[in-house]
């Protein structure tokens, strides 16, 4: 059968099947509500019919996970609206993450916020003070009214939807990605997982974009197998649930990042592992953060009893800006841990190492880049391609890599126009992350661009910086550096700031100034590993005033810089993170802090 | 797709009878251990945050909540209740309208 060419073109194909169970949402241990494909058919376009004259727009989705978020989804596109997902506020101070959507709404040129009633109040409030006209509906009330429902078939090439990877404030990016984009990621998605009408999913990543939103709720739907879902604070609240729904539905796919596999060890008793069958379960994906090899291997080793195969995982790379995913190793292979000359990466050379020790970097190889990809690894200073086994930007060229940033111009540019110098050909996108090739794998090894990873999800640092900023008197107007570094398999966040010239005279105790910035993290979702306060003048700059990150990063490896006070966690502590024993990396290349290591 | 699923592991709920004293107990103790500081150290008016606690470890900590008091936590409720003592007396609270 040919492609109907956009994700609504296989929704209405799927109604052939109108009984078949398309999402189940669970949100209590007996289960939760179902949608078939009918069903969804149905809302989709009576949400469709009441949305059908605002098309063009841009809509932000301010939803807790379940379904309506997917019938809002799938009701934008089908009415031409421009569906924007955000994280929603939750918890007892919406008002401090409502911020978040007033700023992607802002971004986005959004005047319309769709919504459920239990948040339409607060986000009606909020939306009234600073984006004034935006209308707010809560969806769930349409599901009664009995109107025409309409579909359009939108052109392959229009916008279906921006993909905004975190809350970002400070410097929000929208990934535009149009329907042929979507088409090309689903179908290059469904041939490296090889998913057919019989494989079950299971999901609990947050369904806002890449993984979650991508891979667990539009992948089902192309192929068209049934997913269960649920919530990333009912899976945080007992990790259990993921693995017990895994082995209840006999799923055979299911995605997390390398700190939900970890939860699992360390939260489920011994007892409890043999209550489980996880035999079915082929696709153990693992992505959105580095991959440590220490942890495929604690929860390979601590669910064999449950019938867990070592050859389940599928270390995978992808990014949003490629709609999701690259590269992902075959089915049914071991992941292949190898190790490499530490020192010999530092020059940017991948030097398979014959031990393990100290001297070895172990990576995880991420398989072959999937369908329609065409991948190289790029000098990016010079835009040459590398010589082999050397280190370099990753560059991609695909059907499914986004059209751009929603007007952001330069930035697309920079990020979505590599051409490589030797031959012209292009244009690439430039992913920011680091790797090579090796035994026609590709390995990742770290990142070039400043974003911070934690777990799962996405951290631009000016937004921590800005955080930071604005948490205490003492930090207001000067500047600071957000950035990660990683040791032990673990991304750490490092906070470097300058404290005011007239706090040095003051009687202000540092462990404010830690309370303060450690309660302006916990509003990003992310937390600290080191505080380090510097006097005025202490972060490196550039002449035009920039904060040079890179710079801020060697220092406070090396050690080097000019201490007022500072604080460390406790796994920092154990880890010396910043106590001058890691090696501060000589070239840019190596700066990265992602990648995959050995504990 | 609709099943009765297996209770979460069968873990007695210790916590079942613990009275205010208990709880309160029960939260320094447990919140020291993940914060990995001195349970004298936690003053329990001041918000958590302020420790460096964030909020997935706000998330397991309502499920360790969960499985102690053996009755159902919000997921938000560490987030909702910031302070120990808060905390502390939302439960006793909602053991009572319960």
């Amino acid at each position: 059968m040919t492609d109907p060419g956009t994700i609504l073109g296989i929704l209405e194909r799927r109604t052939e099947d109108s009984q078949r169970i398309a999402y189940e949402f669970l949100q209590g241990d007996t289960g939760g509500p179902v949608l078939t494909y009918g069903e969804l058919a149905t809302r989709v376009g009576c949400l469709a019919a009441v949305l059908q004259d605002r098309s063009g727009e841009r809509a932000t989705l301010a939803y807790l996970p379940g379904l309506d978020f997917i019938i809002a989804l799938l009701g934008c596109m089908s009415a031409g609206v421009i569906p924007v997902p955000v994280y929603p506020p939750m918890g007892a101070r919406p008002e401090r993450r409502a911020s978040r959507i007033l700023h992607v709404a802002s971004d986005a040129e959004s005047r319309l916020c769709l919504t459920t009633l239990s948040l339409r109040a607060a986000l009606t409030r909020a939306f009234e003070e600073v984006i004034p006209g935006t209308t707010v509906l809560a969806t769930d009330e349409f599901s009664a009214h009995n109107r025409a429902s309409i579909s359009i078939s939108p052109d392959p090439d229009s916008l279906a939807m921006l993909q905004y990877t975190s809350g970002s404030t400070a410097l929000p990016r929208g990934v535009m990605l149009t329907h042929r984009n979507l088409m090309a990621n689903l179908r290059s998605i469904r041939e490296s997982y090889g998913y057919h009408r019989e494989t079950r999913g299971v999901s609990w990543l947050p369904p806002y974009h890449d993984m979650g939103l991508i891979g667990g709720i539009l992948e089902p739907l192309y192929t068209g197998f049934p997913v269960v879902l649920m919530s990333p604070l009912f899976f945080l609240q007992n990790p259990w649930r993921w693995l017990e729904t895994i082995s209840h539905t006999r799923a055979t796919t299911s995605p997390s990042p390398n700190f939900g596999y970890d939860l699992c060890v360390q939260k489920i008793p011994p007892e409890s592992v043999g209550g489980l069958d996880l035999s079915s379960w082929d696709s153990a994906i693992c992505g959105a953060e580095p991959i440590s090899s220490a942890t495929l291997r604690r929860f390979a080793s601590t669910f064999a009893p449950a019938g867990f195969r070592m050859s389940a995982f599928r270390p995978s790379y992808g990014l949003a800006e490629a709609t999701l995913l690259v590269a992902a190793p075959e089915n049914g292979s071991e992941p292949s841990f190898q190790p490499f000359d530490r020192a010999a990466m530092e020059r940017g050379k991948a030097e398979p190492s014959a031990t393990c020790d100290a001297r070895a970097r172990v990576l995880i190889g991420n398989g072959q880049p999937a369908e329609g990809m065409t991948v190289r690894i790029v000098d990016p200073v010079t835009c040459c391609t590398a010589d082999p086994g050397s280190v370099g930007e990753i560059w991609i060229q695909s059907p499914g890599v986004a059209a751009g940033y929603w007007k952001k111009p330069e930035l697309t540019g920079a990020t979505f126009h590599g051409y490589i110098a030797e031959t012209g050909e292009g244009p690439f996108l430039r992913t920011g992350d680091t790797g090579f090739w090796h035994r026609h794998q590709l390995f990742v090894t770290g990142r070039i661009k400043d974003l911070i990873i934690v777990g799962g999800r996405n951290h631009y640092p000016e937004d921590l910086e800005m955080s930071v900023c604005e948490s205490h008197e003492a930090l207001r107007g000067v500047p600071g550096a957000a950035f990660s570094v990683q040791t032990e398999g673990q991304e750490m966040l490092v906070i470097l700031h300058e404290v005011k010239r007239q706090v040095l005279k003051q009687e202000i105790a540092p462990d404010d100034l830690f309370r303060a910035i450690h309660g302006s993290l916990f509003g990003d979702d992310i937390r600290a590993d080191a505080i380090v306060l510097l006097k005025p003048g202490g972060i490196p700059r550039t002449t035009s005033g920039k904060i040079q990150r890179h710079a801020c990063r060697a220092l406070f490896l090396q050690k080097e810089l000019d201490i007022w006070a500072e604080w460390r966690s406790p796994r920092a502590v154990r880890a010396k993170l910043g106590e001058g024993r890691l090696p501060a990396p000589p070239t840019m290349l190596a700066v990265g802090s992602g990648g995959q290591e050995a504990g | 797709m609709q099943r009765q699923r297996r209770k979460t592991a069968a873990m007695v709920a210790a916590g079942r009878n613990a009275d205010e004293t208990a709880i309160r107990q029960w939260l320094v103790t447990n919140i020291a251990a993940v914060l990995e500081i001195d349970a004298a150290a936690i003053d329990v008016k001041r918000p958590l945050e302020e420790y460096g606690l964030d909020s997935m470890q706000a998330v397991c900590l309502s499920g360790d909540l969960q499985q102690w008091l053996g009755r159902t936590i919000p997921e938000t409720a560490v987030w909702d209740y910031p302070t120990i003592e808060s905390l502390c007396k939302y439960l006793c609270r909602a053991r009572m309208s319960a």
